[in-house]
């Protein structure tokens, strides 16, 4: 069991780490990430309605997928890549989506709410995008642990999918509306120990942890 | 390592105690009516299922007026060690209300679950871990996976589930606005069913490794068997027509269980009375049980109660195989012709012996199946 991959987008930076490979990052940073997304090779389902945060988790997503799928061999399942679970945490933009929604009906008289902004009013929301996209049908929940060491938490529990048989990987979505970084757990044997485990247990927000991040593989990690 | 369902009890438009519920459902009679909340003239309905009575305090949300109550009994009975796992869709959200209607930035930060949770936390005199799980309209049977499987790895010994959800203006403009609503009170699985009806509820399960000492309710205790989770991948709102989440959800519940789908009981539905929805789940059912089994929703009753609907499933399937009897789905009358007969218009006696399904499934493409059996089975 192990984090076989780790990517992050901060709006000027993008990056992404896997565990073959700790020191290097992979991408530099991209300014309009629906033709990043597509570039790539990403899906065009629905990447139009994708609000901002949406998209930065998709393209975090892309980017630790990638990092993490060159590693494996392919999985069972229909197209080779076993079932994929979503673990988000964060409210940041979940009470943001809440506001913009209430305040749009408050603003049109109270009389109706707007259909397409309240289906982005739930915890999972930005999620169940990602997953839309890229058809990840294995296990989706929002999981946001209390204490000192939130993101370990959350991480556990995506490993504990995979433990109980779950999901065969899980993506774990950390993010608010300018920045996410995405974690890749699956089942194999870590070829290193992830050395960046201490930027997130310091209780950083999404954006200054994909700083961090950003900042410390600029100058190269040192992993072994 | 078995993992049992101790104790639960619920809050529901029938009244507080899962007798009320129990009782209320096998009454035939809906909690659902007009409320005066909701007769606005955007509105598609005012139909409800609200708790009448409610108690709620000045600067207090409706959930926690309604958890204020339904827990405090519990407060100083369990272990202050006991994991704690709150599950909600939109929680306090009557603090963004005012938030908006106020123009007061201080009540929208009140709004976060992880406030709810320290409340309940305080309100419980817990000092375990915490967290909030939630999945949409899944929430509490995802959250009760979770707990399940903290207990079954060793990494919990006892977990609280809380699940609840208010009939909030929020919710009600929200799917309202989506045009889900029924003008008249929800009707699972029937021919004529146009819309659900939303309602409000809170529950909460205390899940134990089967050799711990807490205290059984034996009216309700249940083992949680199996469970599968998935997710659609197909749309935001809308289900897979072909129901493949909810086949593969019901599939892994049974691998995990090791058990046959010609195992199972009965179900215990999801039932929104929703066109799509309903109709996916028939077709679920169809393509994985061999042969009829009694099917049930409880939306026809007490309304779509969003992350406390699970939970709420969950504890009615265990007292259930208690009784030996399923209640019928109140507001069927006319079942729609791919039911194949297996959704009950009247209660019918059940194996207490057997395996019990619940299903949910929410926006997001989520799906949810906890599999059941009876204490001593």
């Amino acid at each position: 069991m192990t984090i076989r991959a780790m990517a992050w987008y901060g709006g000027e930076h993008a990056g992404c780490v896997s565990d073959a490979d700790w020191l290097e990052p992979r991408k530099s940073g991209m300014e309009d990430l629906s033709s990043a997304i597509t570039a790539a090779g990403g899906t065009t389902r629905f990447l139009n309605q994708f609000n901002t945060e949406a998209k930065v988790c998709l393209w975090a997503a892309m980017l630790a997928m990638e990092a993490a799928d060159g590693l494996d061999e392919p999985r069972a399942g229909g197209d080779g890549r076993g079932e994929i679970g979503i673990v988000a945490l964060g409210y940041a933009g979940w009470l943001e989506a809440e506001t913009r929604f209430f305040d749009d009906y408050v603003r049109h008289g109270r009389t109706n709410g707007r259909g397409s902004l309240f289906v982005y009013t739930l915890p999972t929301s930005v999620a169940a995008q990602v997953s839309l996209a890229l058809r990840l049908d294995g296990p989706l929940l929002h999981f946001a642990a209390a204490g000192d060491d939130p993101i370990s938490a959350t991480l556990d529990q995506a490993r504990l999918l995979v433990t109980c048989g779950e999901a065969d990987r899980v993506l774990a979505l950390y993010s608010d509306a300018r920045a996410c970084v995405c974690w890749v757990i699956d089942p194999g044997p870590a070829k290193a120990a992830c050395p960046l485990r201490e930027y997130w247990k310091s209780n950083l927000s999404p954006t200054e942890l994909a700083q961090a991040l950003a900042n410390l593989t600029s100058t190269g990690v040192r992993s072994r | 390592m078995s993992v049992i369902i101790a104790q639960g009890d619920a809050v529901t438009a029938y009244g507080w105690g899962m007798d009320a519920l129990w009782c209320g459902l096998r009454s035939g009679t809906t909690a659902i009516r007009p409320s005066p909340r909701f007769d606005r003239p955007g509105f598609v309905s005012c139909q409800a299922a609200q708790i009448d009575g409610l108690a709620v305090e000045p600067g207090e949300s409706r959930v926690m007026a309604m958890l204020r109550k339904l827990l405090s009994p519990l407060a100083g009975t369990i272990d202050s060690r006991t994991t704690l796992i709150l599950s909600t869709t939109i929680g306090e959200v009557d603090f963004i209300e005012r938030a908006v209607l106020d123009d007061c930035a201080e009540d929208e930060s009140q709004a976060g679950p992880d406030r709810l949770l320290m409340r309940i936390k305080r309100l419980l005199g817990l000092n375990g871990d915490a967290a909030v799980v939630s999945s949409a309209c899944a929430s509490s049977a995802i959250a009760l996976t979770r707990a399940a499987a903290m207990i079954q790895q060793g990494l919990a010994e006892q977990v609280l589930v809380v699940a609840c959800d208010a009939l909030t203006e929020f919710l009600y403009a929200g799917f309202s606005g989506l045009l889900s609503l029924s003008e008249q009170p929800a009707r699972p699985f029937d021919a004529d069913r146009d819309g659900l009806s939303l309602g409000e509820a809170a529950a909460w399960a205390l899940l134990t490794v089967d050799s711990h000492r807490a205290a059984i309710d034996q009216r309700l205790a249940c083992r949680v068997i199996g469970w599968g989770n998935t997710c659609d991948a197909v749309h935001m709102t809308a289900p897979d027509r072909a129901g493949n989440g909810l086949i593969r959800a019901i599939n892994k519940a049974c691998r995990m269980a090791q058990a046959d789908p010609a195992d199972i009981g009965f179900v215990v539905a999801h039932g929104t009375a929703t066109a799509l929805s309903d109709a996916m789940e028939i077709g679920a059912l169809c393509q994985t049980m061999p042969r009829p089994v009694p099917v049930m929703s409880i939306k026809g009753g007490i309304g779509h109660t969003c992350a406390a609907t699970g939970l709420i499933q969950i504890l009615l399937a265990g007292r259930a195989l208690h009784e030996t009897s399923l209640p019928a789905t109140i507001g069927l009358t006319t079942p729609d012709a791919a039911c194949d007969s297996r959704y009950i218009q009247r209660a019918v006696d059940v194996a207490g012996d057997a395996a019990a399904l619940s299903m949910n499934s929410g926006f997001g493409g989520v799906n949810s199946v906890v599999m059941l059996k009876g204490i001593g089975q």
